[in-house]
């Protein structure tokens, strides 16, 4: 074998390990992701109960795929497909009433809030919690992603109404 | 050949990153005093005396890329150190990031509100702070010339400076703080941590009664939660639900109401901050504050986060700018 063969071979050897290698941290992170979002529990409270809901609560209800913008004041807009279920179903899933409620408030795991009305709860298509974004789930805020789960409001222009890191959804009167 | 083309190429792809050199985009500073801006956009192409640009007066605060805000009485040499302008006296290092200079006579900074508030409270004052959002000073000049917010303009005391960077996280931070970025860690959007106490802090150690009255999102994690609010009445609006918040806060003996009202900011991004649209709304907030000052017996202070600039036919803030940096403060002791 020539001296530039064996280069060559070389070269390719280091690809190779080197795609198996980024194959195999990229799996691990989906891993460790999918065991995140199966641990997580979000708290669901009203004026009478706090109820504790998980995975197996979210996968009862009818997750959707849509489309939705990111736009920051900081990044340009992007367009992104999302899977997540409504809230007004999760809500309406766990026998929540929403009959004379004000808001609907969404707490995240850095103290963060954000108010959405009753009537932007209610408009059908409108205000989701994602976990899935391009066919990767969201990650937690100590990897640096924004999940496992987060609130997306579609009739929104901008994304500062978004929730990362959700932990406590709340009905307020 | 054709192999040694291959391995060549090979070779290029794998080391081309580590050959490229880094690119800066260097951006200029601006320089402004309390009347307006003086320079825009800056670049030092060669050392540059600080005196050259601004005229006879040698007092200063540099505006420094973290948050600094640095006092200075007398010339400094601006330089440029690759992607920084930085200023220097001899050999002595005065600040390594600058953004912007203020030229001119002292002026009070917004985080002024803090230790006003917390005199007031001290005194058994009782408290009424609003923060404006976005408020500048030359839309409250405009106004004011033109007669259309009387209550502001009978209560306008001073102009004041924000802090860098002039957006709404790092305003409100030194408002209630009274604390600069670099000392409160809150200097950009992405911060909603305070490293130091707040004027909540404070009121809750006195035993007052405080509220918050802020939007429909929570910008920072004060000690006391703040009373979120939604467009109940859907007018694509969110001040007047605070407002009647406020107004139900009158006779609960309260002892600090802090009220945010955004409606200035967000007119201010869309239609611009001299749309009519905007001046408009400024004057709906001018007769919310004289109706609540009619049914307050306490202190009432205000003063914005930060100013808004004229881009692209809309508006936009976050420049060491005077329009971003110089603001409206008012007291009014009752």
């Amino acid at each position: 074998m020539s001296k530039n063969n064996k280069a060559a071979l070389i070269i390719i050897s280091l690809l190779a390990v080197a795609f198996i290698v980024a194959l195999s941290l990229g799996r691990d992170t989906t891993n460790k992701r999918m065991d995140l979002l199966a641990e997580a529990k979000i708290e669901l409270v009203t004026s009478e109960e706090s109820i504790e809901v998980d995975l197996s609560d979210i996968e009862e209800v009818d997750a959707e795929n849509f489309i939705g913008i990111f736009d920051s004041s900081t990044t340009d807009k992007s367009e992104h497909e999302y899977i997540g279920i409504e809230i007004r179903d999760l809500l309406g899933y766990k026998s929540i009433d929403l009959e004379d409620k004000k808001a609907v408030i969404v707490h995240g795991a850095d103290g963060f809030s954000v108010a959405y009305s009753m009537d932007e709860i209610l408009n059908e298509n409108n205000i989701y919690l994602v976990y899935m974004e391009d066919g990767t789930y969201l990650g937690g805020r100590e990897s640096g992603g924004r999940g496992p789960y987060e609130t997306i409001i579609l009739s929104d222009t901008f994304s500062n109404r978004r929730c990362k890191w959700v932990v406590k959804i709340e009905v307020v009167e | 050949m054709r192999k040694k083309r291959f391995l060549l190429l090979m070779i290029l792809i794998l080391l081309l990153p580590a050959c490229s050199k880094p690119t800066y985009e260097r951006s200029g500073i601006n320089i402004f005093n309390n009347e307006g801006n003086i320079l825009m956009d800056f670049i030092p192409e060669s050392p540059t005396l600080v005196s050259s640009l601004t005229g006879d007066d040698k007092r200063f605060i540099i505006i420094n890329n973290d948050g600094k805000m640095i006092k200075e009485e007398d010339d400094f040499d601006l330089k440029i150190d690759g992607a920084a302008i930085v200023a220097k006296r001899g050999n002595a290092l005065i600040a390594e990031d600058v953004i912007s200079i203020y030229s001119g006579e002292d002026v009070s900074r917004i985080g002024k509100l803090y230790q006003d508030m917390n005199n007031f409270l001290k005194e058994d004052k009782k408290v009424l702070a609003v923060l404006l959002d976005g408020f500048s000073y030359e839309q409250f000049s405009k106004l004011r010339e033109d007669g259309r917010i009387p209550f502001l303009s009978s209560i306008f005391k001073e102009k004041a400076i924000s802090v860098y960077m002039p957006v709404t996280n790092s305003g409100f931070a030194s408002i209630i703080t009274g604390a600069l970025p670099e000392d409160n860690g809150v200097y950009n959007r992405n911060f909603r941590d305070i490293k130091v106490k707040s004027i909540f802090k404070d009121a809750l150690e006195m035993n007052k009664k405080a509220v918050l009255l802020e939007g429909d999102i929570k910008i920072l994690n004060t000690e006391i939660e703040p009373m979120l609010h939604v467009d109940l009445n859907k007018d694509e609006d969110v001040d007047d639900e605070i407002y009647e918040s406020a107004i139900s806060y009158m006779d609960k003996d309260m002892d600090l109401i802090f009220i945010h009202f955004h409606g200035i900011d967000d007119r201010g991004h869309f239609y611009g901050p001299y749309a009519h649209e905007t001046l408009a709304y400024i004057e709906k907030i001018d007769s919310y504050l004289q109706n609540l000052d009619d049914l307050w017996d306490g202190v009432i202070l205000a003063t914005a986060d930060h100013g808004m600039n004229e881009k692209d036919g809309a508006g936009d803030h976050g420049d060491g700018t005077y329009e971003d940096m110089i603001v409206p403060y008012f007291l009014k002791e009752n």
